[in-house]
């Protein structure tokens, strides 16, 4: 689970928190496009990994949407639409799942 | 920062759940609709009908938020009443079959307005004999399943404790005959099943049912994930040794029943129903490789080829272990599903002459379901469909476990037509039962006793 933020510093991370993956053929922008929607609506970014291997892109995030203006449903399907628009595959899952399967 | 989750670990969730169809196959809400049971048959049809529109819509409800919250998706919202058997029971003598018949309807109707898929409970005791409100069951399911589409039936005709009723195995054919005849149509065989030694907390249909000692409202949730199960064994180094093929089914079982449990705990928490079991099967659909067979072929066996009953009996151990670990509760059959028109794979097996009838019943001494939606010519003899179910529920009387027999009678067709039911029910060759069973063995009335396992095990 996210840390808390030290004093003074940085935005209390509250949860609930989703899991952002983002796969296909590299490109400039993939980054920006992805961030940019998540910026636009309040999301905030709490870790981020990301590589090319052989020109394909993947790019996993740990994101709050505790001070987000959507809920997760809404937040997908617009990754949905920016990830077409890139020509890149987006999923978002709840963080519980992969605290269910990974970190159990 | 250090990150909270590996690139890897995030990619190989995606992998399982986007690109190898791991799945909730069903989210199932067991009812006690004992309540319903006072009054004439139009007065416990209301009852029903109540019962299932107002936790179907709770049901459904929650079921989508939690789908739309989790990203996880839930294919099927069953509901599973108690054994309509009560209704009967409760029926003035000469109405009961028709308090079954009109329960039914109303369930179906009430299921189809609040989005839930089927509803299961039309079913039977009949372990060691064939009581009056089981009769009037088994009267009424002809009419019911061919009449509606969402209601399914089973027959319970034996146990370790009971033994293995031959009255019953024999009423569940002809039953089953009548049915498919009065629909004109094999699809009543994918809505019956007959079993032996049922759990009281299955969430597979048709067998699913509110069972005696539970909570009045529960859920239970039952996995579809052979997909991903064969993609973690592609992973494996050419040459794996079979320890290696075992550890990494039980890692991956373990994955796939935790997002069972996941599921299972948003829903009670969203419904406030009860959080029963997870069933732990393996359970395919049509798609291509999310088959059993699939697995088997990771592992480098061939479904129905010598080797493939080593093989499911080393996957569907390895399962248990690794989904026995992830779940509070396993439930249900919890083994590996060999549903014959439900897997593509397994389909292919039987076109190609591998996946032959006895191969099938060798396999459900491990895979611990049963012999399921395998299709069969529509004049099969009734003393041949008996015998194939004695054999593989003997193997569950014998064994002290749960298994199923859903056989599919295909009127007109010859063994190798292809019979298609659609969706999750899938299509597949009729095979070929096998040789004619002598009616003098199955046609004896009476049970055979409890074996001796149950002395064993007092």
């Amino acid at each position: 689970m996210p840390q808390p933020a030290s004093p003074g510093c940085g935005v209390e991370p509250r949860g609930p928190y989703a899991a952002v993956f983002v796969h296909g053929c590299d490109r400039p922008g993939i980054v920006a496009g992805i961030a940019g929607v998540l910026a636009r609506v309040g999301v905030n970014i709490l870790d981020i990994s990301q590589t090319v291997l052989r020109g394909v892109f993947s790019m996993a995030m740990i994101v709050d949407l505790g001070g987000a203006r959507v809920g997760l449903e809404e937040l997908r399907s617009m990754l949905e639409e920016e990830a077409r628009r890139l020509g890149v595959e987006v999923s978002v899952y709840s963080l519980d799942v992969l605290r269910y399967m990974q970190r159990p | 920062m250090r990150p909270i989750y590996g690139l890897g670990e995030i990619r190989e969730v995606v992998e399982m759940i986007r690109h190898r169809s791991l799945d909730v196959r069903s989210v199932t809400l067991a009812l006690d609709a004992r309540g319903c049971a006072s009054g004439g048959p139009s007065e416990a049809a209301s009852c029903v009908e109540a019962l299932v529109e107002e936790h179907g819509r709770r049901l459904r409800e929650a079921v989508e938020r939690v789908k739309g919250e989790l990203g996880v998706p839930v294919t099927t919202v069953r509901i599973a009443l108690t054994p309509v058997e009560h209704l009967a029971a409760a029926a003035p003598e000469g109405r009961r079959a028709e308090a079954v018949v009109e329960a039914a309807r109303a369930a179906d109707r009430a299921a189809e307005r609040a989005g839930v898929d089927y509803v299961g409970g039309w079913g039977l005791h009949a372990e060691a004999a064939v009581g009056p409100a089981a009769a009037a069951v088994a009267e009424a399911l002809p009419t019911v399943l061919s009449e509606t589409r969402r209601v399914m039936g089973f027959f319970s005709v034996g146990s370790t404790l009971h033994g293995l009723s031959f009255d019953a195995t024999r009423l569940y054919v002809e039953t089953l005959l009548r049915s498919v005849e009065e629909a004109s149509s094999p699809l009543p065989g994918a809505k019956l099943v007959a079993v032996v030694n049922p759990a009281p907390d299955i969430p597979f249909l048709p067998a699913a049912h509110h069972g005696p000692g539970m909570p009045p409202a529960v859920l239970h949730v039952a996995i579809s994930g052979p997909g991903a199960v064969a993609a973690a064994l592609e992973g494996l180094p050419r040459g794996a040794s079979v320890e290696q093929l075992y550890e990494s089914l039980k890692r991956v079982g373990f994955k796939a029943a935790r997002l069972g449990q996941l599921v299972l705990d948003r829903v009670a928490a969203e419904t406030g129903y009860a959080a029963g079991a997870v069933d732990l099967s393996l359970a395919p659909t049509p798609e291509p490789g999310d088959s059993i067979a699939a697995v088997l072929e990771a592992m480098g066996a061939r479904f129905g080829a010598p080797g493939s009953v080593a093989a499911l009996a080393l996957l569907v151990d390895a399962l248990k272990k690794g989904g026995g670990m992830a779940v509070c509760c396993h439930g249900g059959y919890s083994g590996a599903m060999i549903p014959v028109m439900e897997d593509s794979g397994i389909a292919k097996a039987v076109a190609e002459g591998l996946a032959t009838m006895y191969k099938l019943i060798a396999m459900t001494g491990v895979c611990s379901t049963g012999l399921d939606m395998a299709p069969v010519p529509g004049d099969t003899p009734p003393e041949t469909l008996t015998g194939l179910a004695l054999d593989t529920l003997a193997l569950g009387v014998a064994q002290g476990k749960l298994l199923g027999v859903r056989l599919v009678p295909v009127p007109g067709a010859e063994p190798g037509d292809v019979v298609e039911l659609g969706g999750l029910l899938g299509k597949a060759p009729v095979m070929d039962p096998g040789p004619a069973a002598p009616g003098g063995f199955t046609g004896r009335r009476g049970r055979m006793p409890p074996p001796l396992r149950r002395l064993l095990a007092s």
